[in-house]
């Protein structure tokens, strides 16, 4: 009996394992296409490079565009670079054992 | 019998588990491998394609490069890493596995931007990663073109394209090295009274006779040679020029038109044998209705000016029409903004090597006297880059691009690596005893890329590696050029500029790649002073 007992749990652990071997294989693959996609239809600031943001008091006063009323520049990387970024995914960690984090 | 019985019983439990729990370790393993595999795989082609669209961004947009660079409007890049695999060898993982991925993307911002003549940066790029190390290939060459010499004055025995006439005030022209020639390209007329006060004609005019005084009326006739070239025409209903001979008769010569007989369209080799009994791969009878392309015949005459069908040149009183069989290059400039002539015929073989370089706009010098005699330009060859990529099955040479080599050395100290390969030991009637030492780890991966042309651009002339044209981002890939396999070059990515050792061959590039080993470990033990079994034998009494 104790031996049977003994074996069961082992087998658990087994299946355990094989769970969490099947559970990483697929989070990867799926996690790293989804975020492909999602990184794709990120919004990005269409005027890239330029400003992004306008003080509308600024504006009253001199005209709409102004470069002076300016209060938030962005930069190249808020554009399409933000979609497109090669380095977009860090693969799963596995965690077979627990999580060293 | 009973006890003996329960016994095994019990211990059957455990037997089985011992046997199933080592069946799925095997199958967890295996699910493991597969898996790293597909996530490399995965990520590889995410990452290329990525890199591709990064690219094209960067430089369309001017965050790379100078700010005006045409190279990666179109971004092709291919990635090939050497990934560890999953693996349970004593030492760690040893295995490797390429990973071979291709990515393009077009940036369209600067795709219509119009591209300078001698300015290496706008030339076309293929970008390989191999394990990290980058080589950008150009896949293109600027390069000038003479098209055309004038036998004015020319020193020497006069050549035969010169008509017989290399005087002090000749109008001919003649190859400037041996190229496919149209004797009677345009006919140039013109008065004496200003070509004699202007060049000195002599052989044209009778200077005696008073054909040079002024307001003497009289004029001269020279039918006048240019270089022939080859365009090519596409059997579509958009080309209203093709012709085949067989369901659209060509056009007959002298008349509008006039071009290449359908038999000298159909000599794809060009080498003046016509039909399927004298060249078998060649298209001949109904089979020419169907084939896709034919040669057809462009004159290095410039009809920028005015077009079609004929030209007139506007220096001094002379004219010039064009009589050769074939069509004149118009080429506008790139700052045209008005009443602008639609290029044509821009795309010719003007090298002889079956294929096309494209003229560059605001290059091209044009002979002062006639107008329209095209003497020189600028062309973008796509055969003359780094790598060939529009290699056909005609073509002669070894294939260009990565070779099917690829050698894997481990480190021993510096300047020694053995050689590791892998091959059958039997079957040749010799015995061998085969030796496994611990040291099987790979620490060099050695690749060959065989280039189309040495351009100088990765060794300079004096065999060193060149340092022009590359900078702290992108440096030279090549670290040592020629004797590729010394010790002091045998890690280095290394081009060996004479392969053959004759000339015959163009460049290899060795691509040498240093594998970074992370898993491996070192003890050292003092092993002086420890007892160990002397296997020696004893000598004899």
């Amino acid at each position: 009996m104790l031996e049977f007992a003994f074996c069961m749990v082992v087998l658990f652990l087994m299946m355990y394992g094989l769970i969490m071997v099947f559970r990483w294989v697929g989070l990867d693959l799926g996690q790293r296409q989804q975020a492909h996609d999602t990184l794709l239809r990120t919004d990005i600031v269409d005027s890239y490079g330029g400003c992004a943001s306008f003080d509308a008091a600024c504006e009253a006063i001199t005209y709409a565009g102004d470069p002076a009323c300016c209060i938030q520049w962005s930069t190249e990387a808020d554009g399409p670079l933000r979609q497109i970024d090669p380095y977009f995914y860090r693969p799963t960690r596995m965690n077979a054992v627990w999580d060293g984090s | 019998m009973m006890s003996k019985f329960k016994k095994h019983v019990r211990a059957q439990t455990a037997m089985e588990l011992a046997v199933f729990g080592g069946i799925l370790i095997f199958v967890v393993s295996v699910i493991v491998r597969q898996a790293m595999g597909a996530s490399y795989a995965q990520n590889q082609y995410l990452k290329a394609m990525r890199q591709a669209m990064s690219t094209s961004f960067r430089y369309s947009e001017g965050l790379l490069g100078t700010g005006d660079d045409a190279s990666h409007n179109t971004t092709s890049i291919l990635f090939i890493e050497d990934r560890l695999t999953a693996d349970s060898a004593k030492y760690g993982a040893i295995d490797r596995t390429p990973y071979i991925v291709s990515g393009s993307a077009t940036h369209s911002r600067n795709l219509f931007m119009p591209v300078q003549a001698g300015v290496d940066r706008n030339l076309p790029v293929f970008d390989m990663f191999i394990n990290g190390k980058h080589f950008p290939f150009q896949l293109a060459r600027f390069k000038s073109v003479n098209l055309a010499q004038s036998c004015r004055g020319f020193v020497g025995t006069c050549p035969a394209e010169c008509k017989g006439d290399c005087s002090a005030g000749s109008v001919q022209f003649f190859p400037p090295s041996p190229r496919p020639w149209e004797s009677n390209c345009v006919q140039y007329t013109a008065l004496c009274e200003e070509t004699c006060l202007t060049s000195g004609c002599t052989t044209c005019c009778n200077p005696g006779a008073g054909d040079c005084a002024a307001g003497s009326g009289a004029t001269f006739e020279a039918r006048i040679g240019c270089a022939q070239l080859y365009g090519i025409m596409y059997n579509h209903d958009g080309f209203v020029e093709w012709c085949d001979g067989v369901g659209i008769p060509c056009p007959s010569c002298p008349g509008p038109g006039c071009n290449f007989s359908a038999d000298e369209r159909f000599d794809l080799d060009r080498d003046g044998f016509f039909g399927v009994l004298d060249d078998p791969d060649e298209p001949d009878g109904a089979q020419r209705e169907t084939f896709a392309w034919q040669w057809y015949s462009v004159l290095g005459v410039d009809e920028t000016e005015e077009y079609p069908p004929f030209v007139y040149g506007e220096m001094n009183s002379g004219s010039t029409d064009l009589i050769g069989r074939g069509e004149g290059i118009v080429i506008e400039s790139i700052d045209c903004e008005e009443d602008c002539d639609e290029s044509r015929n821009t795309s010719v073989d003007m090298d002889g090597d079956l294929k096309r370089e494209h003229i560059m706009a605001d290059t091209k010098v044009v002979d002062g006297t006639t107008g329209v005699i095209l003497r020189f330009t600028y062309v973008m060859d796509s055969q003359d880059g780094d790598l060939d990529f529009s290699r056909g099955d005609s073509d002669v040479g070894p294939e260009p691009g990565l070779t099917r080599t690829a050698r894997m050395y481990a480190r021993v100290r510096d300047g020694t690596y053995l050689f590791i390969e892998e091959d059958k030991l039997y079957g040749d009637g010799l015995q061998y005893i085969r030796t496994t030492q611990k040291k099987d780890r790979i620490d060099l991966i050695e690749r060959e890329i065989q280039l189309s042309n040495d351009t100088d651009r990765f060794c300079d002339s004096g065999g060193n590696p060149t340092a022009a044209g590359w900078s702290i981002s992108i440096p030279n890939p090549v670290e040592a050029c020629n004797n590729c396999s010394v010790a002091g070059n045998i890690n280095l990515t290394c081009m060996d500029e004479d392969p053959a050792g004759d000339g015959s061959r163009p460049p290899v590039i060795f691509v040498r790649s240093r594998v970074v080993d992370r898993h491996g470990r070192k003890w050292i033990t003092e092993t002086t002073s420890d007892p160990y079994v002397e296997f020696a034998a004893p000598g004899g009494p």
